[in-house]
Parts: C-alpha cells; structure tokens; sequence
C-alpha cells in the first residue's frame, strides 16, 4: 500500500510539485504585506550593483539636461518676476485677512538608481536613506508634482513606491471646487478619482492637489489636471480622470518632504 | 549541460536590472527571466522546469523591490510547469503549433500578472485592462520571436 502510493507520488511528482509551490505562492501573496515585503540586504545589494551604472548614464544625460534647464531657466526666470509680483500682493491679501502661513516644507533632493525589474513600472530606488533623515511614507515629488511615497528604508537608499502602484492611493481636492476624492492609477499616465461628490461642480482642467486629510501627504502639493468627468446617472458618485504630468519612465531626479516645520 | 543554465541565468538576471530600463517603452519592460524559464522547462521538464521557475520568482522577488510577493513565483511556475509538457514535443509537433504553444504560455502567465497587478480594472473597465494586458505582454512575446530566431527553442 506505502509502495503503491510511493509510486504514485513519483509518477506525478511534477504535478505535486506544481500544485505545493502554487498553493504556497498564494499563500505568499495573500500573506505579505507589500509595504514590508523587501529584506534590506538585497535591496542593498541592488542598490551597490546599479548605482555605478546609474552614475554613468547620469552624466550621459547631463549634457542634454543641461541645455534643456538652461533653457527652463529663462522661462523660469521670467515666470519668477511674474510670481514675485503675485507674491507680494499675495502677502499684503494674506494680511489682510489676518491669515497665518503656518507651515513651511523640507526637502531633500535624490537620484533615482534603479527602477525595479518588474515588467510594469510600480517602484524606484532612489539615493537617500534614513542617514539624511529620510523616513517611511515621506512623500517624493518632483517639479511636475507627486510620483509616490517612500515604502522602505535603508541607509542610503530608499525604495518609492510609485503613484502608478496599483496599491498606490492619495486623498487629492479639486481646484477651485474644493471637492476631494480618492485617487489610484489606471494606465499611462491616467489616474482615477473616485469617492467624489455627485454635485461637485469639477472641469476639464481644473488643478489636482493633495488634500491633506491623510498624515502623509501635506495639503496642496500638486498632483495633475483633470482630463475627463465620468458623471453617470446609474451611480452615486463621479469618477474623475486625471491626467498625471510626469513621464515616470523617464525621472531621474525626485525631492523627497521629510518634514512639514511648524512656525 | 545545467551549468550552462545557471551561467544564462546569471545573464539573465543581471540584463534584468541592466537592461529591461534602458528597453523600457512607455513603463513597459521586457522579461528576460521568463524566456529563460521557457528554454529550461522545455529541455527539462515539468518537475525540474516548476523548481526553476519558483526559484528564480523567489530571488527576483527578493530584488526587486515593488511587486507584490509571491506573484512572480507563482508565474514563474506556470510557465515552468506548463513549458516543461512541451520537453519530448518538439520532435514530435508540427513547428507551427510548437511556437504557438511557447506563445500561448507566455501570454497566458501575463494575463495571471496583470490579473493580480490590475484585478480593480478587469473588473472596473475590462477594455483598459485588457490593454494593459496586451502592451506588457506584446513587449515580451516580440522578444521571444526574436529569440527564437536566433536560439530556436526546438534545436536548444
């Protein structure tokens, strides 16, 4: 009877084996949380492999971006006299009001190193780590607005989990409406906001910020542009698309808020 | 003959981190890892062809550093599984239905991928999913076709 079922179990070995590692492949991802999934020590691994390559396709990129910054910079620079004008007014308006501005942001700029091997773009490893006093769930933002979180740390790098990580969701406001919702990716660079009011009044380019209900990300840190208004009869709420202005694939560097200071 | 395996598989693993950026269109990489499970399984086997691909999902999972744990090698296996029942075929299949089975596996392993990255859109809009779906796996499926070229899979 043992030998009969020794033989039985070697016949189909392959199908035993293939059904224990499945079985135990979805215990694995139900049971892991994606957050703290990552063992430091092949995070660091990866890092101290991709970094030299990262630094030379840097300085390949250099040259390019330094004749697209310099153009930006006079852009910039005539956008800054224009700003520095609506700055003004803006703080005689602010006194006015007897409005306080009460806080202020800290941040630490970082190169991206590595972009993770999966076939979809849902994390990056940038240079900093808990020794510039990065910490986990910092926001990471870049000029075009939020890209993502930090997930994980390490010394001296850090794993961001990316706004199109399926995972991935952030409280977000509607300019001017004021109407908040919940945003998560859908595909290229569209994202889904969802839990939205059905009389919310919200347009076709209206500006997306952070809404600053969560403890990770501060109020007003901008996000995108709508790009289309789902309003159906047969649901409760709107379902708005925004349209996200960074190119994900292609960041090389990001600033990381390590603090939101009180004044 | 295994270690030459275990050389490509190093190969493999580092134009992984090398390499699948630099070839990345739109967000979309290219997979070297599982055409590697392929070629083994089909020389191996199922058996042999279900551990290699569990192991090497477990130590890419381990690298890398967003995807939900467990997910690779759960894909991984398939194809190894699924692969190695093509091991004495090739002698056998008219080469058509041999190339479309490699096919078949490969897309259907990143219908499970994308299955669990995108589940909320193949139930919320089956049509984005479904291109999400296509674009990753397309990327992968060209690749294997010029593999394939080069390597075919029957004279490996």
């Amino acid at each position: 009877m043992f030998t009969k079922l020794l033989v039985i179990i070697q016949k189909n070995k392959h199908h035993l084996t293939f059904l224990l590692l499945v079985i135990f492949s979805f215990i694995l991802i139900y049971t892991s949380n994606s957050d703290a999934n990552k063992l430091p020590f092949s995070n660091n691994i990866t890092t101290y492999i991709t970094s030299p390559i990262a630094r030379l396709s840097h300085l390949a990129q250099l040259e390019r971006e330094n004749d697209i910054l310099r153009d930006r910079l006079m852009v910039v620079s005539l956008e800054n006299e224009t700003l520095l004008g609506y700055g003004v007014e803006n703080t005689r308006l602010k006194k006015m009001l007897d409005f306080k501005r009460n806080s202020e942001i800290d941040l630490i700029p970082a190169k991206v190193i590595n972009m993770g091997m999966s076939s979809n773009l849902l994390s990056m490893i940038v240079d900093v780590g808990s020794n510039e006093g990065i910490s986990r769930n910092n926001p990471v933002v870049t000029p075009a607005g939020v890209i993502g979180k930090i997930s994980n740390v390490n010394s001296n790098s850090s794993i961001v989990q990316l706004i199109s990580d399926p995972d991935f969701r952030i409280g977000v406001r509607f300019l001017p409406s004021g109407a908040t919702g919940i945003l998560r990716w859908s595909y290229n660079n569209i994202c889904d906001v969802r839990e939205v009011y059905k009389n919310s009044i919200i347009n076709v380019g209206d500006r997306v910020v952070t809404s600053g209900l969560s403890d990770i990300f501060p109020s007003g840190l901008f996000v995108g542009k709508v790009s289309s208004v789902i309003d159906d009869r047969s649901q409760f709420q709107k379902i708005v698309s925004v349209q996200i202005e960074e190119n994900l694939s292609s960041i090389v560097h990001v600033f990381v808020i390590i603090a939101e200071n009180s004044k | 003959m295994i270690r030459k395996y275990i050389y490509i598989l190093i190969i493999c693993f580092l134009m992984q981190i090398f390499l699948a950026d630099i070839f990345s269109i739109s967000g979309v990489r290219p997979d070297f890892l599982i055409l590697f499970i392929l070629y083994f399984a089909v020389n191996f086997g199922s058996f042999k062809g279900t551990l290699a691909g569990f192991g090497t999902g477990i130590i890419v999972n381990l690298f890398d550093s967003g995807m939900t744990f467990g997910l690779l090698p759960l894909i991984y296996s398939i194809v190894g599984y699924t692969g190695g029942f093509l091991k004495t075929k090739h002698y056998k299949m008219i080469p058509f239905y041999f190339n479309f089975s490699c096919f078949s596996i490969i897309i259907g392993s990143f219908f499970v991928y994308s299955y669990f990255n995108y589940n909320y859109l193949f139930y919320n809009d089956i049509r984005i999913f479904l291109l999400t779906w296509l674009k990753t796996t397309l990327y992968t499926i060209s690749l294997l076709a010029i593999v394939q070229f080069i390597v075919p899979l029957r004279k490996t």
